[in-house]
């Protein structure tokens, strides 16, 4: 072989022993970003308290069900994204148009992260029952954990639910078991589908002047704008 | 890189890929090691002859060998698909073999 053959053939030798190197070092470093919400306290419950306080909530709604703007936010439990959404994009609009009167949001909880996030998702949807569902799901992104961890356990839905102002944590308990609720969950999938939403968080902004469909924990501003634009 | 954070796709592996303890070597985000990969990449292409496509193969067969690590660790060890690092895998499979016609079609493996 020719000495340029053997350089290149020395430069991918040394390639494979840095990669492997580096391999090494990612599998041995690093910490995960998820945490155990059985392992501390519920927080964000007095900030979600805040940030509703009052606007009517109805069913998966949050608003006055007159508003002439309907914000639908597609979203699964167990997403940091949607999470970021909620300290990020949710604040100014519920603020904003929602207090307003001029928007109203509904959640549409999916489930396509794995089993973690239908059991929260039928934990939102019980919720709902009793108009509870976002200051229910505000709380529990505040504790979200890792990503099909199984942090979503019993005694961790539970604890969202004592903390949820007002929800009848006995009739609750009894609803997340109601097969019905998993049909709701299986309609949401279907309005999702239908609504083009192939991503969580997915915000749907429909009103007189026309739909918009925004993707992604975004800014404030892009969602409020398209709020101005449906008005 | 940007800070901004992707949606979670339907189907996809959601922020869980980008979330793991996979996504980092000392502190820095994989996807400025992918940033500078790529760069390199794209210097290899303008670097005339022997020594651009040495980079050409280095960088390549460098990234091709990480993103299938990164594909293994999404199957067997995060269960989580990312979609943007298959995209990432296919681009460098195909600058790989781009590479390798290089050096080929210039003989550098002629004695």
């Amino acid at each position: 072989m020719s000495r340029k053959g053997w350089l290149i053939g020395g430069a991918v030798v040394v390639v494979i022993a840095v990669v492997v190197a580096l391999i090494v070092v990612s599998v041995s470093g690093g910490d995960s970003s998820g945490k155990d919400p059985s392992a501390s306290g519920v927080t964000g419950v007095a900030d979600a308290i805040a940030l509703t306080k009052g606007i009517p909530q109805s069913g998966f709604t949050i608003g006055k069900p007159g508003a002439p703007v309907t914000v639908r936010e597609f979203i699964d439990p167990q997403c940091p994204v949607c999470k970021a959404a909620t300290t990020k994009t949710l604040p100014a609009v519920i603020n904003g148009p929602v207090k307003a009167g001029t928007a109203k949001l509904i959640i549409e909880p999916l489930t396509f992260i794995g089993p973690d996030s239908s059991d929260a998702a039928l934990a939102i949807a019980a919720a709902a029952r009793q108009d509870r569902a976002f200051i229910f799901s505000e709380i529990l992104y505040a504790n979200q954990g890792e990503e099909n961890s199984g942090w979503v356990t019993d005694e961790v839905l539970t604890s969202f639910a004592q903390a949820t102002p007002g929800l009848d944590v006995a009739v609750w308990e009894t609803d997340r078991k109601d097969n019905a609720l998993g049909d709701a969950l299986f309609a949401v999938a279907d309005r999702a589908q239908a609504a083009g939403a192939t991503s969580t968080p997915t915000f749907i902004v429909q009103g007189p002047g026309g739909t918009e469909v925004i993707t992604g924990a975004v800014e404030p501003d892009v969602v409020l704008d398209a709020i101005k634009a449906a008005s | 890189m940007t800070g901004g954070e992707a949606a979670c796709v339907i189907g996809g592996g959601c922020a869980t890929v980008q979330n793991s303890e996979y996504a980092q070597i000392f502190g820095m985000s994989l996807s400025y090691l992918g940033f500078i990969t790529y760069a390199a990449m794209l210097a290899s292409a303008l670097i005339p002859g022997f020594w651009g496509r040495l980079l050409g193969i280095i960088t390549s067969a460098g990234g091709v060998l990480f993103s299938l690590w990164l594909l293994y660790a999404e199957i067997f060890l995060i269960e989580a698909i990312c979609p943007w690092c298959l995209a990432s895998l296919v681009i460098m499979l195909l600058a790989l073999a781009v590479a390798v016609a290089r050096i080929v079609k210039a003989g550098d493996l002629r004695s």
